[in-house]
Order: structure tokens, then sequence, then C-alpha cells
């Protein structure tokens, strides 16, 4: 019997995965998994997650990197944990600098500022924040568009990592930088939409440095049994509040000593 | 000069002596304008000089998009600092000495000349500027809750509490304003973070704006005066033991802790 029960929960996790991969898909808005079903805990919420990746992967999807939310103490102490939460990232969640995000193809984003890490060699076990960026082979300003497929973006934890973590679309700037060449703690963020300032922030809110928060990514993949690969991209989190977009704006990001990145929000 | 005036100076004197907070100045009189505010502020400043107490510089409100949003207007505001407002670098204040206290951290500028406006521009700012220091600023509202407008803001003295000054003097020159980044640490964790950018898309500006703002009550920046250039994030509430920690790229590290 207890083998059947197991088999009827990795069912009922497998549906749910299903059901946020249809509401991606269909760009419908999603009900809240903790209201269906309340007994899932954390470490059910990342089975979901790996059984939404597995969905994406069979259909030809390719992982291409990670990433980060959580990454602040103050957060992940008001959540009773001390390491980052992740999602992944999939190629066709890439869009060009310079390029659009088509409004056509989500279903209520909002943007992000951050700071990507181009990882140059596999990264796995008890790796330290120095260690992390000798492995990294550049970093770049980069603009997440996050797009939870829940209702007005109301979700809980549980909710959020079934969801793989609100993952959508994203952009990598075409200015880089080696790691070792800038202030990852002081460098101010200028977020920017229509060239008004929206948003400012500096690399240190991730974690004090987000080379930390993906040392605590390393960690955390390695108890699963993965590594980040190398050429993997990580984005270690979001620097300000996010800000909703609207058709017809132009983002930016500009990351103090290492370059800008844009967008435009269009809808066709 | 309308009678409230008078009025209500006195009611901010006192609310800042007995740290007992009044109802909002805007509330009870709708008809107040930004002119009768600045009257208000300027009757208290010169009943604190008269108390012997010396003008160190000003400070700089409202500077960003989002608070202006907020109270809805399209202005900055000023304040006064004086000696009895200032704190040394790594000092302790006391939180009931203060009535609502909340933290900012913020680019200072030490002049090095005279700046009188009107026509002031930034270029002008920085040749007049001798170095900038970081700063931590304490601001504090004599209008209960916090339930300001700019009116009520700007008659308490543009919400000014106390400032605390970094002691690593850093030229303008090359110093990119919009650029540096800061970050707020309290108990070292980091809270809130910004860029030179926050403030008026750029503190220069800000201190532009204050010089020609100036003229028009016939005032200027004077050489060794400090200027506080505007929070570059969200305030921070303090509590009891709390160390803060802002360090701006470039400038340094200035802090404080709370008693």
């Amino acid at each position: 019997m207890p083998k059947r029960r197991e088999k009827n929960k990795n069912g009922k996790l497998r549906q749910i995965a299903n059901y946020l991969h249809q509401c991606e898909i269909e760009r419908k808005e999603a009900e809240q998994i903790v209201k269906i079903h309340p007994e899932i805990g954390i470490d059910e919420a990342y089975l979901i997650q790996r059984e939404l990746v597995k969905l994406k992967l069979s259909r030809g999807d390719k992982i291409i990197g990670y990433k980060l939310a959580f990454t602040t103490r103050t957060k992940q102490r008001s959540m009773g944990i001390s390491t980052v939460g992740f999602g992944y990232l999939f190629d066709y969640m890439k869009i060009d600098d310079g390029g659009e995000l088509n409004l056509n193809d989500v279903i209520h984003p909002k943007a992000e500022a951050e700071i990507a890490f181009i990882i140059g060699e596999d990264l796995s076990g008890d790796v330290s924040p120095y260690e992390v960026i000798e492995a990294t082979k550049f970093v770049a300003p980069a603009i997440e568009f996050v797009d939870s497929r829940y209702k007005d973006f109301k979700f809980e934890l549980v909710d959020v990592i079934s969801d793989n973590f609100s993952a959508s679309r994203f952009v990598i700037g075409s200015d880089v930088k080696k790691p070792s060449e800038v202030d990852l703690r002081l460098s101010g963020v200028i977020f920017e939409r229509n060239g008004v300032v929206e948003k400012t922030g500096a690399l240190g809110a991730v974690l004090g440095n987000p080379a930390i928060a993906v040392s605590q990514l390393v960690k955390f993949l390695s108890k699963r049994g993965e590594k980040v690969k190398a050429g993997s991209i990580i984005l270690t989190g979001s620097i300000t509040e996010a800000i909703e977009v609207k058709e017809g704006d132009f983002i930016r990001v500009s990351i103090c000593g290492v370059g800008e990145v844009s967008t435009y929000i269009v809808k066709k | 000069m309308p009678d409230y005036i008078e009025k209500f100076a006195e009611e901010l004197y006192w609310a800042e002596v007995n740290l007992k907070p009044i109802e909002p100045l805007t509330s009870r009189n709708g008809n107040i304008t930004i002119e009768d505010a600045y009257k208000i502020q300027i009757k208290n400043v010169d009943r604190k000089l008269k108390n012997g107490w010396k003008i160190k510089g000003k400070k700089i409100g409202i500077t960003s998009y989002a608070v202006q949003k907020m109270l809805n207007v399209n202005q900055p505001d000023f304040g006064y600092l004086f000696d009895t407002m200032y704190v040394e670098d790594g000092g302790v204040v006391k939180l009931d000495s203060l009535i609502q206290p909340r933290v900012e951290g913020e680019i200072a500028f030490v002049m090095e000349k005279d700046l009188k406006g009107p026509g002031v521009t930034v270029a002008d700012v920085l040749k007049a500027t001798a170095f900038v220091v970081p700063s931590i600023e304490i601001v504090d509202s004599r209008i209960k809750d916090w339930k300001i407008r700019i009116q009520d803001t700007i008659a308490d003295n543009a919400s000014s509490g106390l400032f605390v000054l970094g002691g690593k003097k850093t030229v303008v020159d090359n110093l990119d304003f919009r650029c540096l980044g800061m970050i707020l640490e309290q108990n070292g964790e980091v809270v809130v973070s910004g860029a030179g950018a926050a403030s008026l898309g750029n503190p220069v500006k800000a201190v532009a704006w204050l010089a020609n703002k100036l003229a028009e009550f016939g005032e200027y920046l004077r050489a060794g005066e400090v200027v506080l250039s505007g929070a570059l994030a969200q305030l921070v509430v303090p509590k009891k033991g709390d160390f803060f920690k802002v360090s701006i790229q470039k400038l340094g590290s200035v802090s404080v802790k709370f008693e």
C-alpha cells in the first residue's frame, strides 16, 4: 500500500506541474496551489518544479541557467531558511539586448534589474564566493521579466517554487566585464523606464555581494546531485523592487562600471 | 501675513522641544501655501538663531521621483542644519531624543565658495564644492505619524532631525555622481540600497536646485556649509540597539548607533 500511495503522490505532483505548464503556454492565470493542496510543503514544491522542468525538456526546451530568489538576509530570515531559492532558465526565455518583449507571449510581466554571472568552469560542492568569482567568465547587466502564473501575482512560498520562481523572459546586456574588475558590493544600479529613473540600488543589495548568492546556489544544487555547468547563465536576484511594464515602454538597466542593457515592450 | 503662520510656528517649535507631535497643519488649514510653509520654517530658524544655535548647512528633501509622486508634487524642498543636530561618525543617538526617526544614506557636499542663485548650473556647483563625504541623515517629523503633505514638511524644517558625516574627504574630480552606489546596513544586513541617480537624477543637480531656490529668499550657500543632497534609498525605521552603516562607492562609510 505505501508504494501505491507514493505513486499517487507523484501523480498528484505531476498533475500540478502539468496544470502550471498549461497555464504558461495558454497564458492564463492559475489558481494558487496552496489553496487547492494545503498539505504540500517546500520539498514537494521543488519536486513539482522538477516535474515542470521535465515537461519543458520533453518539449525540446533547453536549460541554459538559473535564476535566484530570496537573495536578502531579511527575506531568508523571515522564511526561516538560510539559502537562496532558484528556478531554471530555458533557451526560449532569452531576449537579445536591445530586443523586444512581446506582451502577447506572457501573462502580466514585471521587470527586475539584476547582474548576471556567466560561468566559465563547472561549479559544484562547497564553494566559497571567491571561488565563484574565479570560475566566472564575465558578468553583465540583466533585465529579468518575471511573470508569475498566479492570479494577480499573489502567491505563497510553495506556489512560487512550484511555478519555477515566476521565470519567464530575460535579457543579458552586451556590455560585459570580468568580475574581478567590478565593485560587486557598491556599484550603483539605475533602473529607467522611458528615460525616467524609476528605481536605484547597489549590487550589495543581493546578500552583500551577488557572488555570495551564487555560492549558495551551487551548494543547494550539490545537495540535489546537480552542478552548475560551464556556460550557465545565473540571474543573481533583483537589486531593486520590480516595476510594471506596458506596451510602448523602453526599459533600461545601467550598472555602473559594467554597462547597460535595454528592451522595448511591444504587443504584436 | 496670515495669523496662522505665527501660530503654527509656535506649535512646531514646542512640538520639537517637548517631543510631542502635532496634527498636520494641512488637515487643519487647507489654504496654507508652500510660500506660507517656508515663512513658518524661517520663523523657527530665526528663533533658534536667537537661542544661540548655529547654521551648519542645509538639507534637500523630496528628491526622488517616487516620493514626489507620493506627495503629489514636482519639486523638492529644503531645511536648515544646525550645530545642535550634528552627530559624530560612530556616535550614539538616544532614541528618546527624537519623536519618530528614520534613517537615510546620502552624499554630503561641503562648499568651498559661496554659491548664489539664480542661474546656478551643475558646473557652478562642482566648481564651488570643496569635497564630498558619506552621510547618514536621521529625519524626524513633528507631525503625528508622518502624515505629511509638502507644506507640513517644509514648515517643519523639511523634517530634519540629526546628521552624521563620514570622515573621508573626496574631491569631486572624475566622480560620476549619478552612478555611485550606496548600501545601508542595519546590524550588518543590507536593508536598502540606491545610487546617486535617486536624487533628482543626479545629486549635483539637487544642489544646483537648492542654490537657485535659496535665491528666492535672498539666501545662498556659504563657504564651509554642508549640503545633504537627498536620500538615495527608502527610509529605515531604527530600533533600540541598532547599528547603522552607510557605505557609498568611492566615498567610504559612516555609522551611527541607537540606544
